[in-house]
């Protein structure tokens, strides 16, 4: 498999509880001291809209948001631009990035606690309909990069790949799942940036 | 929608054989041209306006340099010397504009776009003020294959941008209106298709925006601030009721608004297309090209007079020659009749509660047609998810005929509702969060994209706009009868996206430097009327900072439901109280704390930087002002690119033959575009070009280079004459090098004449032309 746009989204623990406005402050100062690695652009504000994409940091090569989609919150990377060469570092790298700035939000004072994200699974999303479409096969097709990359993810541990039963018409959308665990705990294991 | 595999890897492989071919065709031009652009074969000028025309904008820190709240940075985006324009860097993310002509929609539509907002945007599709929608944060190489699924359900984005007819707007209630004369749906739609690429819309020197209007006395057509206004009229001779429009030119709002004139009380609908046309011939030929400040037709008529204005295009009128297209379509006009679901598509009747009630109290409107009603989505700051548009298609497919509308007002609605599905509707809605109540109404606060997205944006106008809309939603203003009916509009700059100037209360963003801080602030202005098609603009009462806007509204609200008379109107109140009373109340708002007291006075709403008007771009609202023989020349570089390619990698006889005709194409729309300098109706024959070229440009040698001569345009007539002649490589091979030379010629030539500043097309002074240019080569 070969896709350059897919997506990967870590969601928030129940305890999770704060005003997303704090997010706004936390991604201009990001920016303004290139706190994360890539090209940071801007930040979009759409808390406005029920079940959308919340606050958004936007990067040349992914697009980060406090995602409301599916009604669930959480963190989710859209990637826009690859470097691995295999679709399996690939995703490693999308997941990297991602628990990288998921512990550095964790971590920051302002936020103090108040968010929690779920380490030990997350959602895998094409965001390529050509490429890899949201059928039997197109999950036969992603799987082996899927379980390749979770073995870098989560090491030494038993992952579930599975498809998400959802809408044909939605994005394939593959549900990796290890042992419950800190995002902060993903990052330090796959030599996160933190 | 992809359903299985997909052994064609490529959107263009995989609906080669859906897309209509001159959609196709037109797509493969742009991606053509995108290539040149990259190998710095195509000026980046020429290249800006092509992608405008494409609908593929600009976007905030495009110019690669971004104020952080402490300082400007550069972006260091990897191949930063590759732009897209002027100062307009390739990598930067941009939006992308989509037509909708009169807002229309249908289910495979709203899916398609669902997943484009997806894959190539941030999955957000925001409704504009022209009924468009729009897309942010796009890179410019997903666009060919954006546009490709676009035209793959029958949208294109073409002259989306640009200095062309815009979007063709139209009453949302259009066929269903309890008001209209008649259904100006179709009338609206056969517009928008007639001008699309029509070569006497090609040389505006600024954009031309065109609306249509069911009736006089509502404010859904917005014809006064409109270029072309169309509202629809009926008129009875010898018996026999006739259907028209009256007729309206040169409103505009921007920095400097003017109401729509007068143009003909009643143009019959057979007479709409060709003097449709005249006027665009004159507003290409008189129309300011160099001042862009100046150059929107209203700038035009003001200057003639709409008498004198009206008299040229009458004259015009009398040249065309009849074209059938001005009216085969008027035999099925009736095609455009919507109808309902034959049955409603629920069940048993469902009780639901008070939030239903009050639902259905602003955001349905009972059609004309009993039985029926149209229900109005109200998205806020007019987004919406792709998820969200993609089970509206379901709702659509579910509760209507297949058909939705964009609103002026950023909102969808939805038609032909059987009565009986409202709470079933209503219950569909609520679980995809669209049930939000309010629509059209004080809450509904309209914003256009301002420091957001825009380059030209000064202050925020969504964050405001939210902000507002949140503040009046909890008070629950919009049941309230008094103000409901007040509309809010914030633009980020005066340009007026927004409409801010024909809304009750609006407000456009400005800067002020308070003890050498700069401090975000807004023009209030009040008095606009949104009824009768726009017929009034409101008027400036100095600038509030913008952390203050909240305060000014809630007082001047609490001031009318205190101090209005007899069931007075928002618009009515402001103008009895007068502007210096109305002054004297908002004063005491205009005062700020000082920077180390409450410094959130000196950032704008939804962000934290510090406010700055750096970050403040050169539009692209405007288009770049490209000739048409620019713009054709360009295309004749696309076609010689594509006959290189065609041998490039394999030289087999059809291979040969195929970039033989592709170099002869090159040559002949080269000279084309050079015609265009004198003659702006130049035919699309070959024949008739090498014939025209040759008369006009090579026996007056206007074409000749000053030591090569008419060399270069033997190479065109050669090719021509020798065309049905067989090819072999090496002919192939030097008619290619033969047309590079030509459009190098050609783009000598152009640059000429533009010295002698005599680029005016159908300029009939084609001596007087020879003289003065054989004088400057000289």
């Amino acid at each position: 498999m070969n896709i350059e746009r897919f997506c990967v989204k870590f969601f928030a623990r129940p305890e999770t509880n704060l005003d997303d406005a704090v997010f706004i402050e936390i991604f201009h100062e990001w920016i303004r001291l290139k706190t994360l690695p890539g090209i940071l652009l801007d930040v979009a504000d759409y808390r406005h809209v029920p079940d959308g994409p919340g606050i958004m940091l936007i990067t040349h090569e992914i697009n980060f948001a406090m995602d409301y989609s599916e009604g669930r919150f959480g963190l989710l990377a859209q990637q826009k631009l690859s470097q691995g060469v295999t679709q399996q570092e690939r995703i490693v790298d999308l997941v990297r990035a991602t628990v990288t700035f998921g512990a550095l939000l964790e971590s920051d004072p302002r936020i103090a606690g108040q968010l929690s994200l779920e380490g030990g699974a997350f959602h895998f999303l094409s965001n390529d309909r050509l490429t890899l479409p949201n059928t039997a096969e197109g999950f036969a097709a992603i799987r082996p990069d899927l379980e390749a990359a979770a073995a870098v993810i989560y090491p030494g541990q038993t992952v579930s790949v599975a498809r998400l039963d959802n809408d044909p018409r939605d994005r394939l959308t593959v549900v990796v799942e290890a042992q419950p665990v800190d995002i902060q705990t993903v990052a330090e294991a796959i030599g996160a940036l933190v | 929608m992809l359903n299985g595999k997909h052994p064609k890897s490529t959107w263009k492989a995989h609906l080669g054989d859906i897309i209509p071919l001159h959609l196709a065709q037109e797509i493969d031009e742009f991606e053509t041209q995108m290539e040149l652009r990259r190998q710095g074969k195509v000026d980046e000028k020429v290249f800006a306006e092509m992608r405008l025309r494409r609908g593929a904008y600009g976007q905030r820190y495009d110019n690669g340099r971004r104020h952080d709240g402490e300082k400007s940075q550069d972006i260091p985006f990897p191949n930063v010397e590759l732009t897209k324009g002027p100062d307009t860097k390739w990598e930067a993310p941009g939006m992308q504009r989509i037509k909708i002509p009169y807002g229309g929609l249908n289910s495979e539509q709203m899916d398609v776009l669902a997943d484009i907002a997806e894959e190539y945007s941030d999955s957000i599709l925001h409704i504009t003020t022209r009924q468009d929608i729009q897309l942010h944060f796009i890179s410019l190489d997903d666009t060919p294959d954006m546009h490709r699924r676009l035209a793959a359900v029958d949208i294109t984005t073409r002259e989306a941008c640009g200095n062309s007819v815009r979007n063709v707007t139209a009453c949302p209630l259009a066929g269903i209106c309890r008001d209209e004369a008649f259904d100006v749906t179709g009338y609206a739609n056969e517009t928008a298709h007639y001008f699309l690429g029509h070569r006497d819309v090609q040389d505006f020197g600024r954009k031309f925006k065109v609306a249509f209007s069911g009736c006089a006395q509502h404010p859904c057509g917005l014809t006064s601030m409109h270029d072309l206004g169309l509202i629809a009229k009926t008129r009875v001779v010898d018996g026999v009721e006739q259907k028209g429009f009256e007729m309206y030119v040169g409103g505009g709002l921007g920095a400097i608004p003017h109401l729509a004139k007068l143009f003909d009380e009643f143009v019959p609908a057979e007479e709409l297309l060709p003097l449709s046309q005249a006027i665009a011939r004159i507003y290409a030929r008189y129309g300011e090209k160099r001042n862009r400040n100046k150059a929107r037709i209203k700038f035009l008529v003001s200057k003639f007079g709409i008498d004198e204005f009206r008299r040229l295009v009458l004259e015009e009128r009398q040249t065309l020659e009849n074209d059938p297209e001005w009216t085969n379509w008027l035999e099925n006009i009736e095609s455009y009749n919507e109808a309902a679901l034959p049955e409603p598509a629920s069940g048993e009747p469902i009780e639901l509660g008070e939030a239903f009630e009050q639902w259905q109290s602003t955001n349905v409107y009972r059609q004309r047609q009993a039985g029926f009603v149209a229900v109005t989505l109200a998205l806020p700051l007019g987004d919406i998810t792709s998820q969200q548009m993609r089970r509206l298609a379901d709702i659509t497919r579910r509760f209507t005929g297949d058909a939705a509308r964009t609103t002026v007002e950023q909102n969808i609605l939805l038609r032909w509702i059987h009565e009986a599905d409202l709470p079933a509707l209503y219950q569909a809605l609520r679980q995809i969060n669209l049930h939000a109540s309010g629509a059209q109404s004080i809450v509904d606060v309209t914003a256009c994209p301002g420091t957001d997205t825009c380059k030209l944006g000064i202050a925020s106008s969504r964050g405001l706009a939210g902000e507002l809309r949140q503040r009046l939603a909890n008070k629950n203003l919009q049941y309230d009868a008094a103000v409901r009916d007040i509309r809010i509009k914030v633009s980020g700059c005066f340009n007026s996206c927004s409409q801010h100037t024909v809304a009750e209360i609006g407000f456009f963003g400005s800067s002020r430097n308070i003890n050498g801080f700069r401090v975000p602030h807004f023009q209030l202005i009040l008095g606009g009327e949104w009824d009768n098609n726009a017929a009034h603009y409101g008027q400036t009462f100095g600038a509030v900072p913008s952390k203050r806007v909240p305060e000014v509204v809630d007082h001047l609200l609490t001031l009318y439901m205190e101090e209005r008379q007899n069931g007075e109107k928002f618009r009515e109140y402001i103008a009895r109280r007068g502007k210096k009373a109305i002054k004297a109340e908002i004063d005491p708002f205009t005062t700020v704390p000082s920077y180390n007291e409450d410094h959130s006075y000196y950032a704008d709403w939804a962000d934290a930087r510090e406010f700055t008007i750096g970050d403040i771009g050169v539009g692209e609202c405007a288009g770049e002002v490209v000739s048409l023989t620019d713009f054709g020349i360009a295309l004749a570089e696309g076609l010689q690119f594509e006959a290189q390619v065609a041998v490039e990698k394999t030289t087999d006889q059809a291979s040969v033959d195929n970039a033989a005709r592709l170099a002869l194409e090159a040559m002949v729309s080269a000279a084309q575009a050079v015609i265009k300098v004198q003659n702006i109706d130049v035919s699309n024959d070959p024949a008739v070009i090498v014939d025209e070229f040759k008369t006009r440009f090579y026996d007056t040698e206007l074409f000749f280079d000053p030591y090569a001569k008419g060399k270069f345009a033997h190479y065109l007539f050669n090719a021509y004459e020798h065309r049905d002649k067989p090819k072999t490589l090496d002919i192939a091979l030097r008619l290619i090098e033969e047309a590079g030379l030509f459009i190098e010629a050609s783009h000598a030539c152009n640059e000429r004449l533009q010295a002698a500043q005599l680029t005016a097309p159908a300029n009939p002074f084609t001596e007087l032309l020879s003289r003065k240019v054989t004088a400057v080569s000289a």
